[in-house]
């Protein structure tokens, strides 16, 4: 075992192998839970004022009088033909709908992240370095608040009070189409590559307030990381040895002690990316962000099995992967670690 | 421990004074009085800290009268409260701001919002505490387990493996989403959601458990207990159990936040109580409605629940700070306590 490329790549498939197993217990889990107690889901979807006929069509159509493991096998082996079932309330399929809502949500916590690391880094260093005194205090104080503010609270003083004082966008919805060609369907990205500046503007400011709440939240795990490990790093030898070299602070800090610092919060940061994703689900049903996280919540709302799944799918792809990525960026940063 | 070779050479102490010094930190831990009182130091030292700790005691204590003064005056045939207010009835004109009558103000069926406040926290309280119990055991058991017999080839290494597989199935799970989706198919109810939230609750403790076991596990004088042929539930209870509880308290502490927000979160999506019922994360659903035009029961009942997560964490922090033996910081503040030679050895640069 060592670092050379072919050992990353048997790390990758070993984790690619687990993926699937993790991926294959989820789905019988969401599959059996949101299967098992709804005595009927067929009473929901054709609606109150449909007809005995209607309903038993419904049931035979989605084989809902089968044993729930024989339902289970068929719906494991339509999936694996990349058919994930279509959405009773929608009438589309449930990967069309998934790939509509996800690059959005991919935006939010994207946008979050960078909120994270651009003003929660910087906090955790300037704690670790005045440890003990009123900023290191201070720091503390902004950061518990922040994970003390539920999300929801957060997101709707936002949305309610704070956006008609700044007279920002209060909602992700946008009033109309974009006047340019979706590539990836993240409306910042979109209206860039459309080299158009005003929608990029306005785009922005939709992505503001959402990305503020989600990140918030979220600020501590960055700050307290970087806090922690900078405090670890800062009495040892080559940083003494820097700062006698006379440079200056800030290039000691931030070149010499947070480089090593970095290690730790990088992989956190990576391992909060999957869990961000789920907690757009009140955040996207707060600011109306058209993400996975709304769709989520409306397909459990109406009981909407196939669309429960998938998102849960979705979601725990998204968890494995980001511990992936932190996994191999730990690697690349520390030059210890091997792949195995 | 602490002889005089330790002390810094640029601190000037007549010996009289080192004598003294070395007595007071050998002696540090001899009385119980004295355990206080060095509590007391580091607390002192850790101002966030001695205020988390602080408020957690009120909020325990004042979730404890509100429910226990019914219980027991019932008994008595007296029925008294400490809720100021009834929860269900309306004590007032709707919309009122805060006053000395109504110090929360009244909400949208002019109900007193403090004495709701008051009547959800031991409700709110004991999920966030008994979720964490319950996961700290079950997932504690599970990575004991996990990391103590993790030899490949043997039936405990099988065990593990397994252990390990299901929790790894069960930490990719979005816990909201998963316990949304339980909430909503079982029914919308108190139990339902405790269920929920404990579903997807105790994989943490078992990744955090088992961590800490195989940290433990190498030391040397794990080593020279199977050396000596203690047996291996003798190693676990004596000396593994010991070992990691510092940890696990520091987690839990700072859990309880997080299973208050997830339960507060379920029960603000509309899954969970009725509406009407006197639960933080309800009442701030019912009220954001009038969040724009009266923002007073929605802010109050917030700050409910940011003050008793912030409380929580304030303490787990310091907590962490104060066990963790690698924070300098806390090693310094902890000798400080110790009497003179602290005094020296607290100059020290950070």
């Amino acid at each position: 075992m060592g670092r050379s490329l072919s050992d990353l790549v048997v790390f990758i498939a070993k984790r690619m192998v687990q993926l699937v197993l993790v991926l294959f217990g989820a789905i019988v889990v969401t599959f059996v839970v949101s299967h098992l107690s709804v005595s009927n889901p067929c009473i929901a979807w054709v609606g109150p004022h449909a007809g005995k006929l209607a309903y038993e069509h419904c049931v035979q159509f989605f084989g809902l009088n089968h044993p729930i493991y024989v339902q289970l096998y068929q719906y494991l082996a339509t999936l694996l033909t990349g058919n994930w079932g279509i959405d009773q309330v929608n009438q589309q399929p449930v990967l069309t709908l998934i790939a509509t809502y996800f690059p959005a949500t991919l935006e939010l916590v994207i946008a979050a992240l960078l909120l994270m690391i651009v003003v929660g880094i910087p906090l955790g260093v300037i704690a670790a370095n005045s440890s003990g005194r009123w900023a290191d205090h201070l720091v503390r104080v902004f950061y518990l608040s922040g994970w003390a503010v539920p999300t929801y609270v957060g997101g709707l003083i936002l949305a309610i009070l704070v956006a008609p004082a700044l007279h920002i966008a209060p909602t992700g919805a946008f009033t109309g189409t974009p006047p340019f060609h979706q590539y990836t369907h993240m409306s910042v990205v979109d209206a860039l590559i459309a080299g158009n500046i005003p929608w990029t503007l306005n785009a922005l400011e939709h992505l503001a307030l959402p990305a503020i709440a989600l990140a918030f939240f979220n600020l501590g795990i960055a700050t307290r990381m970087t806090r922690a490990s900078m405090l670890e790093v800062l009495p040892l030898e080559y940083v003494r040895t820097a700062r006698m070299k006379g440079l200056s602070e800030v290039w000691v800090l931030y070149k010499h002690a947070l480089r090593n610092a970095l290690i730790t919060t990088v992989t956190v940061l990576g391992l909060t990316a999957g869990y961000l994703l789920s907690g757009t689900v009140v955040i996207e049903e707060i600011f109306q962000w058209p993400g996975i996280g709304y769709y989520a919540y409306q397909s459990i709302e109406s009981y909407d099995f196939t669309g429960v799944v998938g998102t849960v799918i979705v979601f725990s792809i998204g968890v494995v992967i980001a511990n992936l990525v932190a996994d191999i960026l730990y690697g690349i940063l520390d030059p210890r670690v091997e792949w195995r | 421990m602490a002889d005089s070779g330790e002390l810094p050479p640029s601190a000037a102490l007549t010996t009289a004074e080192m004598a003294a010094a070395v007595d007071a930190a050998v002696h540090h831990r001899a009385s119980r009085r004295d355990q206080f009182a060095t509590l007391y130091a580091v607390l002192r030292a850790n101002p966030l800290t001695l205020i988390g700790f602080i408020l957690v005691a009120i909020i325990c204590v004042t979730g404890l009268l509100v429910w226990l003064v019914p219980l027991v005056t019932g008994l008595v045939g007296h029925p008294m409260t400490i809720v100021p207010y009834s929860i269900i009835i309306p004590s007032g004109a709707k919309y009122l701001g805060p006053s000395l009558a109504h110090p929360f103000g009244t909400d949208e069926a002019g109900r007193d919002v403090f004495s709701r406040v008051l009547a959800a926290t031991p409700i709110d309280l004991s999920i966030g505490l008994s979720i964490t119990l319950f996961s700290l055991s079950v997932g504690g058991v599970l990575g004991l387990i996990a990391g103590f017999w993790d030899t490949p080839g043997t039936v405990g290494g099988l065990v593990s493996v397994v252990i390990l597989r299901v929790t790894d199935i069960f930490l990719a799970f979005p816990s909201l989403v998963l316990a949304l989706a339980i909430a909503e198919v079982l029914g919308r109810g108190f139990t339902v959601v405790l269920f929920a939230i404990a579903a997807t609750w105790w994989p943490f403790y078992v990744r955090l458990v088992r961590g800490e076991v195989l940290a433990v596990k190498g030391t040397p004088y794990i080593v020279a207990a199977k050396a000596a042929g203690l047996s291996d539930p003798k190693i676990l209870t004596r000396h593994i159990i010991r070992n990691i509880t510092e940890p696990l308290i520091v987690y839990y502490t700072l859990d309880v936040g997080s299973v208050l927000i997830t339960f507060s979160t379920i029960t603000f999506l509309g899954i969970g109580f009725t509406p009407g019922t006197a639960e933080w994360g309800s009442m701030i659903a019912s009220y954001q409605a009038d969040l724009a035009f009266d923002a007073w029961p929605t802010l109050f009942t917030a700050l409910a629940v940011f003050v008793t997560v912030l409380a929580f964490s304030l303490l787990g922090d310091g907590l962490r700070d104060i066990l963790d033996p690698r924070s300098r910081r806390a090693l310094a503040v902890t000798a400080a306590s110790a009497g003179e030679v602290g005094r020296v050895s607290s100059g020290a640069p950070t």
